[in-house]
C-alpha cells in the first residue's frame, strides 16, 4: 500500500506541473487588407475567438486575442466594429465590449456593465450606438472615451441590427419583434417604426437608397403559429414597405449581405443565394449550393467582391471559412474558430 | 495510467497467490445472491458511505465508483455519466421508482442526500436491464430499508463550514419488531461567496464568487409494518426543496444578472413484498412531483429574459415476482405501468408545451445456478410507450468462479438497450422532433473480481473491460432550416470502450486498522457518425468526458481515532468535438484534488459523539471542472454527530 501511495502521489506531482505558462504573441496585422473573424463559441462555454485572415498572403491566425493578452474574449462573440486604429468586439453573453489596437490586438479597454450586447453603430466621432438583446434601450457610448453617455428607450422594444441612412438609424427588433425602429439621432430618440413580417435581423440599404430587411420569420410556440422568412424593401423616406419577397414554408432564412456597389444582396437559405436588387423575385436556386456543409454566416468583400461563409460543420469545432470568387469558384478555405458570427472587412 | 493500476492489481495478485493456493476450496459465488449472479455492482461500503454522509450522492461517486460527474460546482447541478454516455443515460431509482425527469431526461445528484438512503449501489451497464430500461450507461440505486432491531434511535448532525456553509440532519427512528417509524430530515445551506483567481478578465484579479449561494431542505418519512411473519409493507415520503442562485461565468462584466433555480419534489411509495422460501413478491405504486422553477432577469435593465416553470408528475406502478423453481432454477418476472404528465411554460418567451405519456414495461428474467461456481441468467424485457412498441431486449450473464481453489470469478455480460427520447426531446416548441429515434444501444462486458484474504489482510481487486455502442445518439443543434433556435437530432453513433478497475483493502496492525480504496476508470469514447466533409469529430474523444478518472483513499484508525486521506483525479477533457486545442484558449487540464479528515468518536454506553475536521482540496489546487466556471481552494468543513440507540 505504502508503494501505492508514493506512486499515486508521484504521479500526481507530474500531471499537476503540466500547466506551463503560455507567453504572450506579438502581431503587427496588415489590418487594411485583411479580414477579422468574430467566433461566437459555445453559448455558456466562454470560449469565443477572433481570427484575422489576409487574403494575398492566405495566412490566417486564430485565437488571436488570447495570444496576445492572454485572457478569453468570453462568452458569445458577437459582432466587431472598427473604428480608426481600434477594434470593438461585442462579447453578447458576458455583457462587454472589449476594445483593441486592430494592428496589435493589445487590450486597450471594455464598456462593461451591459446584459446582452449584439451590434455597434458609430454615429459620430463621439457617438457610438450599442443594441441589446435583453433591453429595450440602446446604450449610447464615447468610443473615445468607451464611457456610456446615456440611452435611448424603445418602447418595450428590444434591439438588433443598425442602419443609417441620413440622419435616422434604422434598428431591427428581432427576437419575438415585427417592427424596424427609427431613430433620430440628432435628439437620439425613437420617432418612429415600421411594421414588416416576423422577426426582422439583418438590414442592408442598396444603391438607390433603399433599406432591405431579411426577416427570420417566426417558429411555433404556445402563442404563435409558424410563419415564414420574408425579405423587405423599405423606402426609408416615407418609411413604409415598397415589397415583400416571401420565402417557402418549413426554411428559415438568414444573413444578409449586400456587394459594395449596392446592386446584389446575398442571404443564406441551406446554401448562399445572389439577388439582384431590382429583380421581382426571389431566386430560384442557390449561388453556391449547400451540400454537405453547415453555412452559417456569409459576407461580400467589398473591395474584392469575393464573397465569404462560414461552414459551422457541426457547432461544437472549429469552423471552416470557405473564399469564393464573384462568380462562385473556390479560391481558398481556412480554419477559425467556433461558430464565425460576424466577418468584417476593416 | 492504467499500467499503474495493472501494476498495483499485479502486485497485490503475486503476494497473495501463495497464500491463496493453499486454501482447498473457496466459495466466493455461493455468497451472492443468485439474482445479482453476473452483474456487475458497485456498491459502496460503510466507510466510503460514512464519510459521504453529509454530502450529496454525486459526490460518494465522483470519490467511491468510476462512474464520471459533470458537476456545475458545490450545491449545483450535478448528472453521471457512465462509460462515456450521456446524462441522460443514467438512470436513478429510489427504492425501484425512477426520479429521472421525463422532461429532461436526467437525474441532478445534487438534490439526492446520502443521508436520506440507506443503501446506494450502481449497476453499471447491460447490468442495468434487470432494473429497468433506458440505462444505457448504468444505473443509481438508492434503498431504504427498516432496522426491525432497534426500538429507538435518535441522531443529529451539524457541520460548519468555510464560505458561511451550514448543514443539519436529524434522523429519529423508533418502533419494534411490527412497526417502524423512520423520520429524517436535512439541511443544507452556504452562501458559497469563495474566493478565486479569475484569469477571464483584464486585468486577472482575485474575485469572490457572486450569486452562487444555495439553500437545500428536505423530509423523508417512512412507516413498515410487519403484517403476518412474511409480509412488510411500507410508506414512504419525500418532500424536498431546493433554491439555488446560479453564477456567472468568469468573463462576465455585465450589469448584474439575477438568475436562480427552484426546485420542489414530493414522492411518496407504498410498498409491499412478501417473502416465502420459493416466492418473493415485490409491489409498489408511487407518486414522483417535481416542479423547476427558473429565472433570468438584469434588474438594473427592468428586463426579465426568461421565467420558466415546469410541473412534472409520475404515477409509477411496479410489480416483481421472484420464483425458485428448485436449487438451480429461479425466475424473476416483472409488469411495470407508469404515467407521467408534464407542462412546462415560459411566462416571457412563450415556449413550452403540455404533454403526457403512459409506458409499460414487461420482464422476463431466468437464472440459473448449475453448481456453486457458476450461475448465469437470460432476460427479456419488451417496452412500449407513447402507443410505441418496442422489440424484445435481450440480454445475458455468466458468473463463474474458474478454479475452484482460486477465489476469482470471471463475471460477463452482454446487453441490448434503448432509451425513449425526453418529452423536451420530442415536443418543446420550438426544436422538439416527434419524429425522433428512440437511442439503441448494445453493450458488452467482462469482468475479474478477486477476494483475497491473507492473514490479517482483505483485498478485493476487481476489473472490468467494456465495449458500448448507442446508435441514434440524441443532440440538441441549432436548427437545420435556418432557424434560430435549437432542435433535437439524432445525429450521433457513439462506441465506448474501456476499463474500470477498483479495489478495497483492509489490514489489521496491532492496534491500528489501516482501510483503503480505489477505482479507475479509462474511458473512450468517439463519435463515429461524422457525416459533414471538414468533420474532426469522427473518432474523437466526446466533450466533457475525461479519458481517466481515479481515486484513491487510504485510512487508518487507532483508539476510535480515524484519519483518513482522499485522492480523486480527473483527465483532461475536450471541449471541441475535433479535439483540437491551441496554447491560446482554455482547455480543462487534468486535476488531482486531495481530502484529508480526521475523526474523533467518544462511546458513552448508549451515546456515542463523533468530531471530524475535513479539508477541502488540501493543495489548494486551481481548477476548472467546467470551462470558466471557478473552483474553490482549500476549504474546511467541521462537524459533530451525537447519536443514542437503544436496542
Amino acid at each position: 500500500m505504502k508503494y501505492t501511495l508514493k506512486i499515486l502521489l508521484l504521479l500526481a506531482m507530474a500531471w499537476s506541473c503540466t500547466d506551463e505558462p503560455v507567453e504572450t504573441v506579438y502581431f503587427d496585422l496588415d489590418a487594411e487588407n485583411g479580414i477579422f473573424i468574430a467566433c461566437e463559441g459555445n453559448f455558456m462555454y466562454g470560449n469565443g475567438s477572433l481570427s484575422f485572415y489576409h487574403p494575398e498572403t492566405k495566412k490566417v491566425t486564430n485565437q488571436l486575442f488570447y495570444a496576445r493578452n492572454n485572457a478569453p474574449l468570453g462568452d458569445v462573440v458577437q459582432s466587431l466594429a472598427v473604428k480608426d486604429n481600434l477594434l470593438f468586439i461585442v462579447v453578447n453573453n458576458s455583457g462587454k465590449i472589449v476594445v483593441a489596437d486592430v494592428r496589435t490586438v493589445e487590450f486597450r479597454g471594455v464598456i462593461s456593465g451591459l446584459t446582452s450586447p449584439r451590434y455597434i453603430h458609430f454615429v459620430s466621432e463621439e457617438k457610438a450606438y450599442v443594441s441589446d438583446l435583453y433591453a429595450s434601450h440602446i446604450t449610447i457610448f464615447n468610443p473615445e472615451t468607451l464611457e456610456i453617455t446615456g440611452t435611448i428607450d424603445l418602447a418595450g422594444h428590444t434591439s438588433e441590427q443598425m442602419r443609417q441612412i441620413g440622419k435616422y438609424v434604422f434598428v431591427s427588433h428581432w427576437l419575438n419583434g415585427e417592427h424596424i425602429l427609427v431613430i433620430d439621432t440628432d435628439t437620439d430618440e425613437l420617432v418612429d417604426s415600421v411594421k414588416v413580417p416576423a422577426q426582422p435581423k439583418d438590414m442592408e440599404v442598396d444603391k438607390n437608397g433603399k433599406l432591405w430587411a431579411l426577416c427570420g420569420g417566426s417558429y411555433q410556440n404556445i402563442d404563435v403559429d409558424e410563419s415564414p422568412s420574408a425579405l423587405v424593401r423599405i423606402d426609408p423616406e416615407t418609411q413604409t414597405i415598397e415589397q415583400i419577397y416571401r420565402f417557402n414554408e418549413g426554411m428559415f432564412s438568414s444573413s444578409l449581405e449586400m456587394s459594395a456597389a449596392g446592386d446584389t444582396l446575398f442571404f443564406l437559405n441551406n446554401g448562399i443565394y445572389k439577388m439582384a436588387v431590382d429583380s421581382r423575385h426571389l431566386p430560384d436556386s442557390a449561388f453556391v449550393p449547400e451540400k454537405e456543409k453547415l453555412f452559417y454566416r456569409v459576407a461580400v468583400d467589398p473591395a474584392k467582391r469575393e464573397i465569404y461563409v462560414a461552414d459551422a460543420i457541426d457547432y461544437t469545432q472549429d469552423a471552416v471559412v470557405y473564399r469564393y470568387s464573384q462568380n462562385g469558384i473556390l479560391k481558398d478555405s481556412f480554419k477559425v474558430g467556433i461558430n464565425p458570427s460576424d466577418i468584417i472587412f476593416p | 495510467m492504467f499500467g499503474l493500476f495493472l501494476l498495483i492489481s499485479g502486485m497485490a495478485g503475486s503476494q497473495n497467490f501463495p497464500d491463496t493456493v493453499q486454501i482447498k476450496e473457496i466459495r466466493v459465488l455461493a455468497k451472492r445472491k443468485v439474482e445479482e449472479a453476473g452483474l456487475k455492482i458497485t456498491r459502496p461500503d460503510s466507510l466510503q458511505r460514512a464519510s459521504s454522509l453529509t454530502t450529496d450522492l454525486s459526490e460518494l461517486i465522483s470519490e467511491y465508483s468510476p462512474v464520471f460527474i459533470k458537476s456545475y460546482g458545490r450545491g449545483s447541478a450535478a448528472t453521471a455519466s457512465f462509460r462515456g454516455t450521456a446524462a441522460t443515460h443514467t438512470q436513478v431509482l429510489w427504492n425501484g421508482m425512477n426520479l429521472n425527469s421525463p422532461m429532461r431526461g436526467i437525474a441532478d445528484l445534487s438534490l439526492l442526500p446520502v443521508f436520506f438512503t440507506d443503501e446506494v449501489y450502481l449497476l453499471h451497464g447491460g447490468s442495468s436491464m434487470t432494473k429497468g430500461s433506458g440505462a444505457l450507461g448504468g444505473s443509481i440505486h438508492l434503498e431504504n430499508t427498516p432496522d426491525w432491531s432497534s426500538a429507538f434511535n435518535i441522531e443529529g448532525l451539524a457541520e460548519t463550514g468555510s464560505f458561511h456553509s451550514r448543514k443539519g440532519f436529524l434522523k429519529l427512528q423508533l418502533g419494534g419488531r411490527q412497526f417502524q417509524s423512520s423520520t429524517r430530515i436535512f439541511y443544507d445551506s452556504s452562501r458559497n461567496d469563495f474566493p478565486f483567481y479569475n484569469s477571464g478578465v483584464i486585468p486577472h484579479k482575485t474575485d469572490t464568487l457572486e450569486n452562487a449561494a444555495y439553500r437545500k431542505t428536505g423530509v423523508l418519512q417512512e412507516f413498515y409494518i410487519r403484517h403476518l411473519n412474511d409480509q412488510v409493507s411500507g410508506l414512504r415520503l419525500w418532500f424536498q426543496q431546493s433554491d439555488r442562485d446560479l453564477p456567472q461565468l468568469m468573463s462576465y462584466q455585465g450589469s448584474q444578472r439575477e438568475e436562480f433555480q427552484k426546485d420542489e419534489q414530493f414522492r411518496v411509495q407504498y410498498d409491499w413484498k412478501k417473502y416465502s422460501d420459493a416466492l418473493n413478491v415485490h409491489f409498489f405504486s408511487g407518486l414522483n412531483t417535481a416542479k423547476l422553477d427558473y429565472y433570468r432577469a438584469t434588474p438594473a435593465f427592468q428586463f426579465v429574459n426568461e421565467d420558466s416553470r415546469s410541473a412534472e408528475t409520475g404515477w409509477m406502478n411496479h410489480l416483481r415476482i421472484f420464483r425458485k423453481f428448485d436449487e438451480k432454477t429461479y425466475a424473476t418476472f416483472s409488469l411495470d405501468a407508469n404515467y407521467h404528465q408534464v407542462k412546462t411554460t415560459d411566462n416571457e418567451t412563450g415556449m413550452g408545451y403540455k404533454k403526457d405519456r403512459l409506458e409499460t414495461s414487461l420482464l422476463l428474467n431466468l437464472h440459473f445456478k448449475p453448481t456453486d461456481r457458476f450461475a448465469a441468467f437470460i432476460l427479456m424485457r419488451s417496452e412500449n410507450y407513447d402507443k410505441q412498441v418496442v422489440p424484445l431486449i435481450p440480454s445475458a450473464g455468466v458468473e463463474w468462479q474458474v478454479l475452484r481453489t482460486l477465489p476469482v470469478v470471471l463475471r460477463s455480460n452482454l446487453a441490448r438497450n434503448y432509451h425513449k427520447p425526453t418529452l423536451n426531446d420530442l415536443y418543446w416548441l420550438p426544436g422538439g422532433n416527434p419524429d425522433l429515434l428512440p437511442e439503441d444501444g448494445y453493450t458488452a462486458d467482462v469482468s475479474f473480481a478477486g477476494d483475497f484474504v491473507i492473514g490479517k489482510t482483505v483485498f478485493s481487486p476487481e476489473i472490468t473491460g467494456f465495449i458500448s455502442k448507442v446508435e441514434n445518439w440524441i443532440t440538441w443543434q441549432p436548427a437545420a432550416n435556418g432557424a434560430y433556435y435549437w432542435e433535437a437530432a439524432n445525429v450521433k453513433d457513439v462506441l465506448s470502450r474501456g476499463l474500470e478497475y477498483q479495489f478495497t483493502a483492509a489490514h489489521n496492525w496491532k492496534k491500528i486498522r489501516f482501510r483503503s480504496g480505489g477505482n479507475y476508470a479509462l474511458t473512450a469514447t468517439s463519435n463515429m457518425n461524422a457525416v459533414r466533409s471538414a468533420d474532426e469529430s469522427r473518432g474523437k474523444q466526446l466533450v466533457y468526458i475525461p479519458k481517466h478518472k481515479g481515486g484513491f483513499y487510504a485510512s487508518a484508525s487507532w483508539k476510535k481515532f480515524t484519519l483518513k486521506y482522499d485522492l480523486n483525479g480527473v483527465g483532461k477533457r475536450f471541449t471541441k468535438s475535433s479535439n483540437r486545442e491551441s496554447d491560446f484558449e482554455q482547455v480543462l487540464n487534468p486535476y488531482w484534488l486531495s481530502k484529508l479528515s480526521l475523526d474523533k468518536q467518544i462511546q458513552l454506553e448508549v451515546f456515542s459523539v463523533n468530531l471530524k475536521l475535513l479539508v477541502d482540496n488540501l493543495f489548494d489546487q486551481n481548477y476548472q471542472s467546467i470551462l470558466w466556471r471557478p473552483a474553490p481552494g482549500r476549504f474546511y468543513t467541521f462537524s459533530v454527530a451525537l447519536k443514542y440507540r437503544k436496542p
